[in-house]
């Protein structure tokens, strides 16, 4: 009964407001609301036709033009049924009408979620698709202007001197949403596996959403970069943790652990770590107290510990140096494919006495190890407390025959530099890709190429074939010297002692275990001009990086009255085809007619090749005395305009980074103007640096 | 024959982008929908070859075939204005690995060209990142989302909640034991 009454208002009022009739029509709709409000069951089973009532009102005072009542009617329908729509739609239109547009944005966002929430939630939930979509559109529309309002905004404020900060202004304009809710699962994780480990704990407290986010997520825990100074509960928290989020994936392993556990706790966190049901793939520990023999110990002594420490890959380790240890680790720890080993510091241990109790319990087999890449970080003040080379015993046994990359800083080699199982264990390393030798004493260049290179063995070969007088002897095919694969050497020595006396140099064969090099960095080494100028030669069509910065032995043309002929000749260079990254810095006879002849050999090379360019990467000539007039000579600017304007070809040489720190002679609208003229794309001259960092290397 | 087609990205309100094919293939989606459209072409280009007459009649096909549109339906032009921009500023700048899928975490520090590129609001922001997303623009999609980390980065819970305004759902007792559990992370 009353039900139909309340249909009849509402179809008297949609009458009226077709004839215009808005007074009258919103005097029927109010009569009619006030009849179903005052009506608690009524109100409940006529929602729907409320909501119309109040949908119509709400159109009826806009006409009317009272905005405020009518976003009043529009905010009750929302109130009234949330997942509605209309109600939506509604407030939108008014706000917007009103100039309220971040607001009115802000409501149809909040309509579409709940709805799209529901939706999800709820199969049964029935809504209108078509509105729904209405309300989509309106948002993008009203994201729109907003934007286009934002924009004017800018504008106008640009002309306003002085400009009001940025910040204050997005605060004023731009709301601020929870990215959970608006992008899907997946970019919110990428987002999360972005941020460092520390910050996973802020985020699981933002709310239950981030919280489950998160904790189902075991991939975001593959990085854990602990906290240095961990006490040893708070390890064995975080490692339940862990445990408890990775059995969502049925899965023990961690990609990467760091651990460096407070001083007092290193043996309780080692336990801990020992102890606990999980595979790491990649450790890295640094310990201050206990030493390489209380690690290997605390590997055998447990179970889980076997089983922990035998599965790691990647192992970096920072311990008090023992000697002798070394090569026990590279057993113990069977599948360790990488290896950083870095000496934290010197702690006396009694050592023979130990390790000799230890070699009872572990005999030293020379099986040979699955390790790939070797790197030995020695400070030299230790070493020359100890005179102990690392992983000398394996070196001996020749374990590490299957290394790619051996990096070896800082180590005193002086006393055993002519035992032979050092080179021989240099000849045995056939698959060495990366050799990286820094700053280790007694080793050189000359002694580098000797031992490297297999030639010997060659010349070994020969005199059996010479000497084998029976043909019918089962030939022995000589590899006549595998092709040595070293792609990357870095052999920056030590001290090079100037004006050295030249080794005799080493016969070609030598030169051909490095024809595939691809990075040679030779910074500060004894290498000689001549030796230099050969191995170019042989890698020239690998080569792509050279640096042959504070070379004592090899030097440039730097004087016209200098008519030596044992200078490095810039010729070579256009032997290889392929170079994009130069280092000529702090080389003592490096100035501007370096630069010149350098400049003036480019250009002809380019102009008989007729090729019109040709583009480095990286030219390195920072701490050289070089000046402005050099650099214009390097580029040829004058003649390359003189060409240019009697019609002539003007090859060009561009440097896409030009580094010149340091040099004091220049500055920096001379690189200004050669950017300007595109000779150079970037540059970098910082003045008041006082030391060459050095060449990241790789 | 040689000359270069016109691409014309059609935004979800139907507004046109006329775009460079280079501008173009820095969304893989694109790079591979075009490679697949142009394979094709080619095709009928080395038929066409053999008879001119052939190629003359094809003329007017060819002539509706440079312009190739591509409908983004799920993107915004007021969105699809800014990722153009984008694809512009990088157009000759081509991206190691853009197929593959490399370590994350070993990608650089945001770009300082990206980072006021993407200092819009929030809402824009996570626009770009969708629409990065969905038409497979790697570099970008990781600026975006390097973005929205850095706003979380060295915060603490409350600060976060406030940058997203997002309201606190823990009870208290809740709030303390995950503060008690992870106790680990804590006085960073």
């Amino acid at each position: 009964m009353d039900r139909q009454l309340v249909d009849q208002g509402l179809k008297t009022g949609i009458e009226l407001f077709k004839q215009k009739e808005y007074r009258r029509c919103y005097k029927a709709f109010t009569s009619t609301i006030n009849f179903i409000e005052n009506d608690p069951d009524l109100a409940v089973s006529c929602l729907s036709q409320l909501i119309s009532l109040l949908d119509c009102r709400a159109a009826c005072l806009e006409k009317l033009d009272q905005l405020n009542m009518a976003l009043k009617d529009g905010l009750r329908m929302i109130k009234r049924e949330n997942y509605n729509c209309k109600g939506y739609l509604r407030t939108c239109k008014i706000l917007d009408l009103q100039g309220k547009i971040s607001e009115a944005l802000s409501t149809a966002r909040e309509g579409i979620s709940i709805i799209e929430t529901k939706k999800d939630q709820n199969n049964q939930f029935r809504y209108s698709k078509l509105l729904l979509e209405q309300l989509k559109q309106l948002k993008n529309t009203l994201k729109t202007k907003l934007d286009k309002k934002n924009k004017l905004h800018f504008k106008v404020l640009k002309f306003d001197t002085p400009v009001p900060s940025t910040k204050k202004l997005r605060l004023v304009t731009s709301p601020t949403i929870d990215p959970s809710t608006y992008l899907p699962i997946e970019l919110v994780k990428l987002i999360f596996s972005l941020l460092d480990f520390s910050d996973m704990y802020a985020c699981l407290l933002v709310s239950t959403k981030w919280n489950s986010i998160i904790s189902s997520s075991p991939e975001l825990f593959q990085n854990l970069q602990l906290k240095t100074q961990l006490s040893n509960k708070a390890l064995n928290n975080c490692l339940n943790f862990l445990i408890k989020t990775l059995k969502s994936s049925n899965s023990k392993e961690i990609e990467y652990l760091r651990l460096k556990p407070k001083r007092s706790d290193e043996k309780s966190s080692l336990n801990t770590l020992s102890s606990k049901p999980l595979l790491i793939n990649a450790l890295e520990i640094y310990l201050q107290n206990l030493t390489l023999r209380d690690l290997l110990i605390c590997r055998l002594s447990s179970k889980n510990g076997t089983r922990l420490f035998s599965n790691i890959v990647h192992l970096r380790l920072s311990v008090p140096l023992t000697r002798n240890y070394e090569s026990f680790l590279i057993q113990q720890f069977s599948c360790l494919e990488t290896l950083e080993y870095s000496i934290g510091d010197y702690k006396r241990v009694p050592g023979d006495k130990y390790l000799a109790r230890f070699t009872e319990q572990v005999e030293l087999a020379a099986t040979k190890s699955s390790l790939k890449t070797l790197s030995v970080i020695v400070l030299p003040s230790y070493n020359s407390i100890t005179k102990h080379i690392p992983f000398s015993l394996a070196f001996q046994k020749n374990m590490l025959s299957n290394l790619t990359s051996l990096t070896l800083t800082g180590i005193d080699f002086s006393p055993v530099i002519d035992e032979p199982w050092l080179g021989q264990f240099f000849k045995s390393l056939s698959n060495l890709v990366t050799l990286n030798l820094q700053f280790n004493k007694g080793m050189n260049f000359a002694w580098l190429l000797r031992n490297i290179s297999n030639y010997q063995e060659v010349l070994q070969y020969n005199d059996l074939i010479n000497n084998s007088s029976d043909a019918n002897e089962p030939s022995i095919t000589p590899v006549l010297f595998h092709s040595c694969p070293v792609k990357v050497l870095v052999m920056r020595e030590c001290s090079v002692p100037a004006l050295n006396v030249q080794s005799p140099t080493p016969s070609l064969l030598a030169y051909d275990s490095l024809k595939q090099l691809t990075h040679l960095d030779l910074y500060g080494s004894s290498i000689s001009t001549r030796e230099l100028s050969n191995l170019i030669f042989h890698c020239s069509h690998t080569l792509t990086s050279l640096s042959i910065g504070n070379c004592l032995n090899v030097s440039f043309p730097n004087d016209v009255f200098d008519s030596r002929s044992n200078h490095f000749d810039v010729n070579v260079l256009f032997h290889v085809p392929n170079l994009e990254k130069l280092y000529f810095n702090q080389i003592s006879t490096f100035n501007d007619y370096t630069l010149k002849c350098f400049g003036e050999t480019i250009l002809t090379r380019l102009e008989q090749y007729s090729l019109p360019q040709l583009r480095w990467k990286v030219l390195d000539l920072s701490f050289n005395k070089i000046s402005n007039t050099g650099l214009y000579n390097l580029f040829q600017v004058s003649k390359r305009q003189h060409l240019r304007l009697i019609n002539q070809k003007a090859p060009k040489l561009v440097i896409e980074f030009l580094i010149i720190d340091g040099c004091h002679g220049t500055d920096e609208s001379t690189l200004t103007y050669l950017k300007s003229q595109g000779y150079i794309s970037k540059y970098s001259c910082i003045y008041n640096k006082d030391t060459w960092n050095g060449v990241t290397v790789i | 024959m040689s000359k270069e087609k016109k691409i014309v990205i059609v935004s979800s309100d139907n507004e046109k982008f006329t775009v460079d094919r280079k501008v173009a293939e820095k969304s893989i989606l694109i790079k591979n929908m075009l490679e697949d459209l142009l394979s094709n072409d080619d095709h009928n280009g080395d038929n066409d070859d053999d008879n001119e007459l052939l190629r003359d009649a094809a003329a007017v096909d060819s002539n509706e075939l440079d312009v190739i549109e591509i409908p983004t339906p799920n993107v915004r032009s007021t969105v699809l204005k800014l990722i153009i921009e984008w694809c512009e500023h990088y157009k000759d700048i081509s991206f190691p690995d853009e197929n593959q899928d490399e370590d994350s975490k070993k990608t650089p520090p945001i770009d300082e060209w990206d980072k006021n590129f993407l200092n819009v609001d929030q809402e824009m922001l996570y626009e770009i990142i969708l629409a990065a997303n969905y038409l497979n623009i790697r570099p970008l999609l990781y600026s975006g989302c390097k973005m929205v980390a850095e706003m979380i980065r060295g915060k603490s819970p409350e600060e976060i909640r406030k940058t997203f305004n997002i309201v606190n759902d823990f009870s208290p007792e809740e709030e303390a034991a995950i503060r008690r559990e992870n106790e680990w992370a804590e006085d960073r």
